[in-house]
């Protein structure tokens, strides 16, 4: 009786607001799982934002005399007005995390592959206006935390060429007052930034509802499975407007219950005197690149070298289906990829803590160089392990026999192994006397010339002795 | 005594929806100044038991694999009751 009274009610709905036609594509079995959601979460968290925000825009006040004070009674005097900061900013956390998640997951199942190299390119476009969200948003309390963290990043922006630097900070800072500057974060986090997601998701969902979303990377590489009930498909209403009530009910509890266990509590207001007594320090989405800052080869001019890095980065990251050409999907076919993926995420990790742990302090170069090169080594061979274990069909049987073995002999023989691991440390030694020169100023010709002359002949001998890597064939 | 499906199914949506219901008259009484925190927890527990209510009703069965994720609603809803009723008495 209660499921009849409960389809009655659907079709009266379907009826009245006219869902007879499904404009939307139906959705297939296989996505009905939150890792296909991920996008869709951020999407939510962003719906979330704009309510919350508009709440606490009835009582802010973005001048730099009553921007804390408004926030400060937001959160002491407005009932649940501490509530609603604490969900929009744990909310902006969540749609950051969740824009990384939702990226990282479609770099390893390659969805960015043909036909949707565009949608890809949008997303990560999307990325950077998020991130330029949470940058504006952070300013606004104006604490010391926020305005100090706020006046480095548009500092960095002064390293930029200075046709487009001086211009971008024009567009943002204004002419260098700090009522001009609140005033232009205020607008771009309220109106410029969220109008531009908003259009980029719009462009985004029509493509997304023109190629649908993407199979499972082994369906695509070797067929659909024949009469599989996982090729069902669901029409939206009701089905995944259900699913998506459920899945954000689920996610918009947790943000609650978190933001009632830990409140936000605001730091001192923004004052000079207050900000010369504080070390600057980001929110924890760029931590990583403000650890990178800090170490002693990107001090002074060296800043470029960082910025540049970061940059290049970030346009492979946006260019990367016109790169990874490759037919396959399955992350397992994709060794190259997989890896560097996985170097990412370590390095992004360990520079966010290493970030948090050590706010101000110079990293000397031995040890940046000791860290980041460590990691790296540790990912690349713990993966190039993993990839070996796959291909000789170890999976599931670790023994400590396999383990050695695959540990012990990524190459053909052990001879290629220790002709592989000479060329790396003399590289290293060679690459560390280089950073080493240039971080503290003092280059010596003869040395640099011996050291690159070293470099090279090492890359080179490394690139012929990578031709019997055989992680990528089936040796057995 | 062993339900049959749909039985179970009335069962289970029948004490979701008194649970819910029960919450909704509680945070519809709540005192918004003194109870702030408790607002905060027992609204959580409240989606998250309007999202178990969504899924009893868009799956087809409710037993095997989808028990599990029930039972484990029902214990992610009651850990958030819990935090209510402690951040309601601290």
């Amino acid at each position: 009786m209660s499921e009849n009274l409960g389809r009655r009610f659907v079709n009266w709905v379907k009826k009245v607001v006219g869902l007879q036609t499904n404009v939307l594509r139906p959705v297939p079995e296989y996505s009905m799982n939150p890792f296909y959601w991920l996008g869709a979460l951020a999407a939510i968290a962003f719906g979330l934002q704009a309510f919350t925000g508009l709440l606490m825009l009835i009582y802010y006040v973005p001048t730099t005399d009553q921007a804390y004070s408004s926030t400060q009674f937001i959160i002491q005097n407005v009932p649940l007005g501490w509530l609603i900061e604490t969900v929009h900013l744990y909310g902006a956390y969540a749609m950051i995390l969740l824009a990384f998640l939702h990226m990282f997951r479609g770099y390893f199942v390659s969805v960015q592959k043909h036909p949707r190299e565009l949608m890809w390119v949008i997303g990560m476009l999307m990325g950077l206006l998020v991130l330029g969200m949470g940058l504006t948003g952070y300013l606004l309390p104006w604490t010391v935390v926020s305005k100090s963290a706020s006046d480095v990043s548009i500092g960095m922006l002064s390293f930029l060429p200075a046709q487009i630097g001086n211009v971008l900070i024009f567009l943002i800072a204004g002419a260098g007052s700090s009522a001009a500057e609140l005033t232009r974060f205020f607008d771009l986090h309220i109106i410029v930034l969220p109008a531009g997601l908003l259009s980029l998701l719009g462009l985004k969902m029509y493509m997304f509802e023109s190629h649908g979303p993407s199979k499972p990377p082994k369906w695509e590489d070797s067929g659909t499975p024949q009469g599989s009930e996982r090729s069902k498909e669901y029409p939206w209403w009701p089905n995944v407007y259900l699913y998506f009530a459920m899945v954000g009910g689920v996610f918009i509890a947790f943000l609650l219950v978190a933001s009632v266990l830990f409140p936000i509590s605001l730091p001192p207001e923004f004052s000079p005197a207050a900000a010369s007594n504080f070390v600057p320090q980001p929110d924890w989405y760029f931590l990583w690149m403000y650890q990178m800052l800090k170490f002693a080869p990107f001090e002074g001019s060296g800043i470029y070298y960082a910025l540049g890095a970061v940059t290049v980065l970030a346009i492979m990251l946006v260019i990367l289906p016109f790169v990874d050409r490759g037919r396959t999907r399955s992350p397992w076919s994709r060794p190259l990829y997989v890896t560097i993926g996985l170097v990412m995420i370590a390095e992004l990790i360990a520079l966010t803590v290493w970030g948090y742990l050590t706010p101000g302090a110079l990293i000397p170069t031995v040890q940046a160089a000791g860290v980041t090169g460590g990691l790296f080594l540790v990912v690349v061979a713990v993966t190039a392990f993993a990839f070996r274990l796959r291909r000789k069909g170890f999976a599931g049987r670790f023994t400590v026999n396999t383990v050695v073995r695959a540990l012990g002999l990524p190459f053909r023989h052990a001879g290629i192994t220790g002709m592989f691991l000479i060329p790396l440390i003399v590289g290293s030694v060679a690459m560390e006397n280089m950073v080493g020169a240039l971080s503290s100023g003092q280059v010596d010709l003869t040395s640099a010339a011996v050291s690159s002359a070293v470099l090279f002949v090492c890359f080179y001998g490394m690139a012929r002795v990578m031709r019997h890597l055989t992680l990528n064939r089936d040796k057995t | 005594m062993k339900l049959d499906e749909g039985s179970l199914r009335f069962t289970v949506a029948t004490l979701l929806a008194t649970s819910a219901a029960a919450i909704a008259v509680y945070l519809w009484n709540i005192d918004l100044v003194n109870g702030q925190r408790v607002f905060g927890a027992m609204l959580g527990s409240e989606l998250v038991i309007f999202s178990m209510l969504v899924y009893v009703y868009s799956k087809p069965s409710i037993s095997g694999k989808q028990s599990t994720w029930l039972l484990l609603g029902c214990f992610v809803a009651a850990v958030f009751l819990l935090i209510s009723i402690q951040v309601g008495v601290s």
